[in-house]
């Protein structure tokens, strides 16, 4: 008998077909071994609370203000154009995950190929229909940290071991200003973020 | 420098295949979404119980395989370190419940029970009452390797994989895996030729 002969044979091999009963038990038993407690504990998500509107908000306003207005005024020209296949998988991948986590995304994180979640441990009952997505990106020599988030929301990264939370915002003309607690990022004021290069944009107008 | 994004300077994404859904699936799922889990799931469970029936040569074993695998992959998602693909990664939490089975005794008794009634009870074993003759002649063959040897054959011929692969996945060496193959062609072999020569199946 030759080696296809035995595989010829081999193949007559009939797979009973799956019981569905069993299957929708072994589901429902994986799914309670998932929520145990434990089971979470190696996860690749760091889980916090999405920042409410809280302490500060006026002196956040104000300079998200100025913000929104140095944008306005220096970066009106149209240079939209980038990112033509970005786009598509980047709305792909926050659609997915937002259907998967709904009211509880802060950002879609991905460094080096590696995507992390960024989750509040509260969901947001009321969802922000205007909530515009939006694509940050860190880079810093070879390494490089993309940002999927939608405009208001907290989001938290770490870069060279330092932890920066902030808050990502589509501006009036499309643009996208962050504002941290200690720093303001935007176009007109292209500041290195530990080190790091910044480039932000909307993704709003491709939908 | 300028924070707007050039033409010849675009954010470059992932590219969105199948692969990156998968890996956003896994990481969502290690995260606690059980709609992420769920898909996963979906995705694998027909494959990973005709891989356990392949190991056990059982129905009613290879849903309980697959369903410890599931449990199991469902603790341990947070460590998949993404070394083996997601697939490989269950054959081998497959192979590893099927082997701890089989060492339990009692359910090496309800096996030999199941063995023994093998032609008698219809979609107990097999494919049932309808099951063809070609079918109950292959099981019973492999039904005559040690569990070693079958899940050599199970990974590399019906499940695809090639010997450094299924090597991972039973925890051996290459060479032990070529020597399984080697072992077991040579039974199936005989057994398969004596069938056909008897025509006892016909």
């Amino acid at each position: 008998m030759t080696e296809a002969e035995l595989k010829k044979q081999l193949a007559r091999l009939k797979t009973p077909a799956v019981d569905e009963t069993a299957k929708g038990r072994a589901l429902h038993r994986a799914l309670i071994a998932q929520a145990q407690p434990g089971a979470r504990s190696a996860a690749e998500v760091r889980v916090k609370a999405r920042r409410p509107i809280s302490y500060g908000w006026p002196a956040v306003a104000a300079v998200l203000a100025v913000l929104l207005f140095v944008a306005t005024v220096h970066f009106r020209s149209g240079d939209e154009a980038s990112m033509p296949v970005a786009a598509g998988a980047d709305l792909r991948m926050l659609a997915q995950v937002e259907g998967l986590f709904p009211g509880q995304l802060n950002a879609v994180i991905e460094r080096d190929g590696a995507v992390k979640l960024d989750l509040a441990d509260v969901v947001q009952t009321q969802a922000d229909s205007d909530e515009q997505p939006l694509v940050v990106q860190f880079e810093q020599g070879s390494q490089r940290l993309r940002v999927l988030s939608y405009s208001g929301r907290s989001i938290t990264v770490e870069l060279k071991g330092r932890r920066i939370t902030f808050e990502a915002l589509v501006t009036s003309d499309g643009g996208v200003v962050l504002s941290g607690a200690d720093f303001a990022w935007s176009p007109a004021q292209p500041e290195l973020l530990a080190g790091y290069r910044v480039k932000a944009q909307a993704l709003g107008s491709f939908l | 420098m300028t924070g707007r994004l050039q033409d010849n300077d675009t954010m470059n994404p992932p590219e969105p295949t199948e692969a990156v859904d998968e890996a956003l699936l896994i990481t969502a799922a290690a995260s606690g979404s059980a709609p992420a889990f769920t898909q996963l799931f979906n995705r694998y469970y027909p494959m990973i119980h005709a891989f356990a029936f392949r190991l056990s040569l059982c129905p009613a074993e290879a849903g309980d395989i697959a369903q410890d695998t599931f449990i199991q992959a469902a603790r341990a998602l947070g460590g998949f370190r993404r070394e083996a693909s997601f697939k490989n990664w269950l054959y081998t939490i497959a192979a590893n419940k099927s082997r701890d089975r089989h060492r339990q005794q009692t359910r090496r008794e309800r096996l030999s029970t199941a063995y023994a009634t093998l032609h008698e009870t219809a979609g107990v074993t097999g494919g049932g009452a309808d099951e063809p003759a070609a079918s109950v002649a292959v099981r019973e063959a492999l039904t005559g390797l040690s569990p070693e040897l079958r899940e050599a054959v199970a990974l590399v011929y019906y499940e695809g994989l090639n010997h450094a692969e299924a090597a991972r996945v039973s925890g051996c060496a290459e060479t032990t895996v070529s020597w399984r193959l080697f072992r077991a062609k040579q039974k199936l072999k005989r057994v398969l030729r004596a069938g056909a020569a008897g025509g006892s199946h016909d």
